[in-house]
This record gives structure tokens, C-alpha cells and sequence, in this order.
């Protein structure tokens, strides 16, 4: 179950900071 | 319109020309049994001999196109036939019986292609492109041969697919030559869904190729006449040949594994570089097994491809790997290239390296548009080893990824080169999005929505990339419309073809010589030194027959040199540099001075 749960934060968190990643170079460009 | 299409119908000749040379190449070598695996190593093993036919006839100052049609016509020919016989019986998807879900990733796939091909279609102008991967073939072209190149340093890197796109520019145009580099890149994309449908079935497949190619980064790196699509497919196809060795114990899967790791070698140096991490690992998980008599199966061919490239390297300059490892440009100039492959990432130290995986995810556009990678290699491939059946393989995969990924991170840390490693991600990746569904509804809902998501924002990235090609692609804007605002001062290089007579050799300030209508050379530091005075820059121009410059206003130097040898300034044009063609960014104006030599 730990391993499941860590699998799951780790993208979850990853695509969030993927988003932010995005949202920060859309907010540089804008 | 028409032209596109013609472009496009060229590039499956070009295809079956691979194929039909390839499997002249392969006759003695027996079956696999996997039709697809089979067409794959032809059109493999046609594309890199048709890249070593192609430098054996430059050397020798063949490049005519009346010499390259016959043989080209007759290949194709034969590649039809091979393709017939490839295809009779052969069993096909059948979509309609799909899950949604696949059918929405197999139409996204078909989609990214498409849009692929067309994009090609427009007008050269990518930079490293314009600079070497097109502009020197030109140069090839134009002589009727290939020779040294002396100001370009990258010219010396290993040069297969510049090959094949010389072969574009002996059939048609730059665009033809375009298409090369393309064609591969779709050989990786069959090459990742065919190997991942076998190994693990339709849903693994499905999505390592759309990881793999439904990205922008994948639609800018096939469409811009780089050589990594070429490494991606060979490295893949050789560590599905190592799989089929380790699988069924043919000799002839490892000669052919090894054929394409040298032919990785023979496209780029960190071509070599992946195919040296692919053999250690290939030692590693066939360690039991390994005989002399294989081992020579596997490095007879890598040898044998690669070589010519690095024998050419050693004969031209006394460094077969020039100008990296044992040097051969002045100081000067080896801090200048030390400069474009070094200015990339965020530094090497170790809380660097501990910082990657999240930089790479949250803040990459410092490797060189990493931002356009997909987010969904690193998400999904360390999960892979979820998969109680994947983990064995997975550890290898991810250990061999590891090492290439630490050399890359000492090296120059530009997201490109990362693209041999993409498609055994993608496949770790597919695996790991399998494994995290089926272990709760949780696992399947994150998955479901991260994917969809991840795709979507690339979609919309890829769309702003493609939309800036397609009008000029299918001849809605003009060329000259559309180079003006995608390359590098370009107004320069466009009063330079209106106003420059026939016959005229120009030196450029700048790398990009394409397209300039007539000759041009880049003025860099291995072309000239900038202490040079009069006598040096003197003979320089005479050994390349320069009649006019075009230098920056800001460049001191050279306007000192251009001033030494009574260079007449002829014309001031205003210049602006493309810092993003997605993303439609432009640098500052600034100004070109032209000059009669």
C-alpha cells in the first residue's frame, strides 16, 4: 500500500509541478 | 498544395528505396518470423547503407543526380517488391473493436503524423538545419562532392542522416531532404509501437507511442532536419534485436542489433555514446550467455558502419572523434563550441543532479526546449517497476537510462540528446501507467487524468508549432513571408539573393548558409582566427573565393579585418534573430553590414 500511495503523490505532485512549470513560461511570455 | 504532396508521395518512394536496398543488403540473413520486425531491419539497414553509398560517391565526386536516379529508381522498384511480399497475408488491426481509449490514442498518433509530413513540407529553418544538417549537404550538392568543411566544426560529427538528406537534395530540394530525417522519426514511431505490441500488447503499445512521438518536442525535433530521429530509431530497433536474441537465441537478431547501434554511432557522437551504453547493458543481461563468436556478431557490423566516419575524422584531421576528446581547434575556437554545448541546464553539481528529475519536470526550458518534452517519460517510467513481471527488464532499462543520463548531465545538457533514451522510455512509461491502474481506482483515476492532461497541453503546444508551418507548408504564405519571421536574419540573407550576381561567394557572420541562393560560408573562429591580419585574412578569402561579407555592425573584429584587406561597404540591412519559432519570439533589431571582398 505505501508503494501504491507513493506511485500516486509522485505523479500527482510531478504533473503539478509540470503545471506550474507551464503556467510560470505562459506568464513570462505573456 | 500539389508540391507538398509531391514531396510527401517522394518521401514513400524514398521509404521503399530504404527497404528495397535494405533487403538486398539482408538476402543472405535469415527470417525472424515477425514480418514487421523483418520490414523495420531492412529499412534500417537500407537507410544506413544508402547514407554510406552516398559519402563513398561524394568522396569519389559523384553527386550528380543523374548518377543518384538509376540506382534510386531501382531500389524503390525493388523495395515495392519486398513491400508486396512483406504485406500478402499479413494480419491487420482491426480498430473498431478497440477500447475507446486506444481508438483516441491510435487517431492522435495517426494525427501527429500527419501533421508531421505536412509540417516538413515548408521551407527550411530550423537553425542547426540551416547551419549544417541542411547547409553543408548543399554545399556537397552544389560541388558535386563531399569535402572538408573547415568552418563548421559540427561538420566532422558523424554524418548518416546529413547523408540521406543529401540524397532529398539529389532528388528534389531542401525540403526532399527535409524529409529524411522525418521518415526516421516515423520508423521510431513503428519501431516503439511494434516492439511494445509484442512484449506487452495493444494497450502498452498504444501508449508508449503516443509518450513517444504525440509530444511537441517529437513533432519539432521530426520536422526540423535533426539527426536524433535517426538515433531514436536505430538504438530502439537495435534493443529490440538484443530483445529477440535474449528471447530466441539467433545469431542473426544480434548482427543486426549491432549493425544499427554502429549505425547510432555512424549518425552523431553521442550516437556512439548510446550504443556503448546499449552493448554494456546488453553484456549485463546476457552475461551467462556471452561467447566470443557473439560477441564478434554483435561488434563486426557496429565496427564496420560506424567506422568510415571516424576513419574520414582521423585521415582529414589526425583526430578521429574531432574536434572533441583530443582537440585540433585553436583555443579560440574550441571555447567557442565549448560555449554552444556547454551553455545548457542549470550546472553539474550534485545537488544539481539530485535537482533533475524536478528541474526537468518544472523548469526546462534551460535544457534547450525541454520544456516541450513530454512530462510523461518521468511520471510514469520509474513505475514501471510496479510491474511485478516488467521489474527485471525495467531495473536493466532504467540502470542503462541512468548511466546515459549521467554522461548527458556531465556532457552538454540539451533535451535533444536525450532522444535516443525516449523510446525505451516511452515503453517503461506504458508499462508503469499500466501497472499504477491496476492497482486501485485511485492509481486509475490519477493515470487517466495526468495522461489526458499531459496530452492535451502538448496537442496545444503542437499546434502552435505546426500552425506557424502549415500556411507555408501547403503555399498559403509565401516563403519569402515565411522565412523572413522563422529565421534568423533572414532579411539579410534575402538582400543578399536579390542583389548579389550570379557567381558571387559569400562569408557570412552568422552559421545559417542556407538558403542562401549562392555559396556561403560561415566566418567563425575555426574559419579565421580574430588576431588575423591582413595577409591571413587575405588568403582566407582567396582560398574560398569569397566576393562579398556580410557582418554584424557590433562585430569589431571582423570589421577590422573586412577594413585591413579595404573591403567596400556596400548596404546596411536591419536583422532580427528567431529565439522560438513555436512560441513566435523574436530578438532585437540590429543591423548587417554588407561588403564587397
Amino acid at each position: 500500500v505505501r508503494t501504491y500511495a507513493v506511485a500516486v503523490a509522485w505523479v500527482l505532485l510531478g504533473s503539478a509541478l509540470y503545471a506550474v512549470g507551464i503556467l510560470r513560461r505562459l506568464a513570462e511570455l505573456a | 498544395l500539389p508540391e507538398a504532396l509531391a514531396h510527401i508521395a517522394l518521401a514513400g518512394v524514398t521509404a521503399l528505396a530504404w527497404l528495397g536496398l535494405g533487403s538486398l543488403v539482408l538476402a543472405s540473413l535469415a527470417r525472424s518470423g515477425d514480418r514487421a520486425l523483418d520490414a523495420l531491419n531492412r529499412i534500417g539497414a537500407g537507410a544506413l547503407a544508402w547514407g554510406l553509398l552516398t559519402l563513398a560517391a561524394g568522396w569519389v565526386g559523384l553527386l550528380h543526380r543523374a548518377v543518384y536516379l538509376p540506382p534510386f529508381v531501382l531500389a524503390a522498384a525493388a523495395g515495392a517488391l519486398a513491400a508486396a511480399r512483406l504485406l500478402r497475408g499479413a494480419r491487420w488491426p482491426r480498430p473498431l473493436g478497440w477500447p475507446r481509449w486506444q481508438l483516441a490514442l491510435a487517431v492522435l498518433l495517426g494525427v501527429y503524423a500527419l501533421v508531421a509530413l505536412v509540417a516538413a513540407c515548408a521551407p527550411v529553418s530550423s537553425a542547426d538545419a540551416l547551419h549544417y544538417h541542411v547547409g553543408v549537404p548543399e554545399h556537397y550538392v552544389a560541388e558535386h562532392e563531399v569535402f572538408e568543411t573547415p568552418w563548421s566544426w559540427n561538420s566532422y560529427q558523424p554524418f548518416a542522416v546529413e547523408m540521406l538528406i543529401t540524397d532529398g537534395l539529389l532528388l528534389w530540394d531542401p525540403v526532399q531532404g527535409a524529409m529524411a530525417p522525418l521518415l526516421l522519426g516515423l520508423a521510431a514511431l513503428a519501431t516503439v509501437l511494434v516492439a511494445a505490441e509484442r512484449l506487452a500488447g495493444r494497450a502498452v503499445a498504444l501508449l508508449a507511442g503516443a509518450v513517444f512521438f504525440a509530444q511537441p518536442f517529437m513533432l519539432w525535433i521530426s520536422t526540423s532536419s535533426f539527426v536524433e530521429p535517426g538515433l531514436a530509431f536505430a538504438i530502439a530497433l537495435a534493443t529490440w534485436n538484443l530483445v529477440e536474441f535474449a528471447r530466441r537465441g539467433r545469431v542473426e537478431s544480434l548482427a543486426l542489433a549491432g549493425l544499427l547501434a554502429g549505425g547510432a554511432a555512424g549518425m552523431k557522437y553521442i550516437g556512439a555514446a548510446a550504443a556503448v551504453v546499449l552493448a554494456l547493458a546488453a553484456t549485463v543481461a546476457l552475461r551467462r550467455r556471452l561467447r566470443p563468436r557473439l560477441v564478434l556478431a554483435f561488434a563486426l557490423p557496429a565496427v564496420a558502419v560506424a567506422l568510415p566516419w571516424y576513419v574520414k575524422n582521423a585521415v582529414l584531421t589526425g583526430n578521429p572523434v574531432y574536434p572533441l576528446v583530443f582537440g585540433g581547434q585553436s583555443a579560440e575556437a574550441e571555447r567557442a563550441a565549448e560555449a554552444t554545448f556547454e551553455g545548457y541546464g542549470h550546472g553539474e553539481s550534485p545537488l544539481d543532479l539530485l535537482l533533475l528529475p524536478l528541474r526537468l519536470l518544472g523548469d526546462a526550458d534551460e535544457f534547450d526546449r525541454g520544456e516541450f518534452v513530454s512530462p510523461l517519460f518521468l511520471l510514469f517510467a520509474p513505475l514501471a517497476l510496479l510491474s511485478r513481471r516488467a521489474r527485471a527488464a525495467a531495473t536493466l532499462v532504467g540502470a542503462a537510462g541512468g548511466c546515459y543520463v549521467l554522461a548527458w548531465f556531465l556532457g552538454s545538457q540539451q533535451s535533444r540528446f536525450l532522444v535516443p533514451l525516449m523510446p525505451a522510455a516511452a515503453v517503461l512509461a506504458a508499462v508503469g501507467m499500466i501497472a499504477l491502474t491496476a492497482r486501485g481506482r485511485v492509481g486509475r483515476l490519477a493515470t487517466a487524468g495526468v495522461v489526458a492532461a499531459a496530452l492535451a497541453t502538448g496537442a496545444a503546444v503542437s499546434a502552435a508549432y505546426a500552425g506557424q508551418l502549415l500556411p507555408a507548408a501547403v503555399g498559403f504564405e509565401s516563403d519569402r513571408r515565411f522565412l523572413l519571421e522563422n529565421t534568423s536574419y533572414y532579411a539579410a540573407t534575402d538582400w543578399a539573393n536579390r542583389r548579389l550576381p550570379e557567381g558571387s561567394r559569400v562569408l557570412v557572420d552568422h552559421v545559417f548558409v542556407q538558403p542562401f541562393e549562392e555559396p556561403a560560408i560561415a566566418w567563425t573562429l575555426d574559419a579565421l582566427p580574430s588576431d588575423a591580419g591582413p595577409y591571413e585574412t587575405r588568403a582566407f578569402f582567396r582560398r574560398y573565393g569569397l566576393t562579398h561579407a556580410l557582418v554584424f555592425e557590433r562585430n569589431a573584429t571582423r570589421l577590422r579585418q573586412l577594413d585591413s584587406v579595404r573591403a567596400r561597404p556596400l548596404a546596411a540591412v536591419e536583422v532580427r534573430p528567431v529565439v522560438s519559432r513555436t512560441l513566435n519570439e523574436l530578438g532585437p533589431t540590429t543591423r548587417m553590414l554588407v561588403f564587397a571582398l
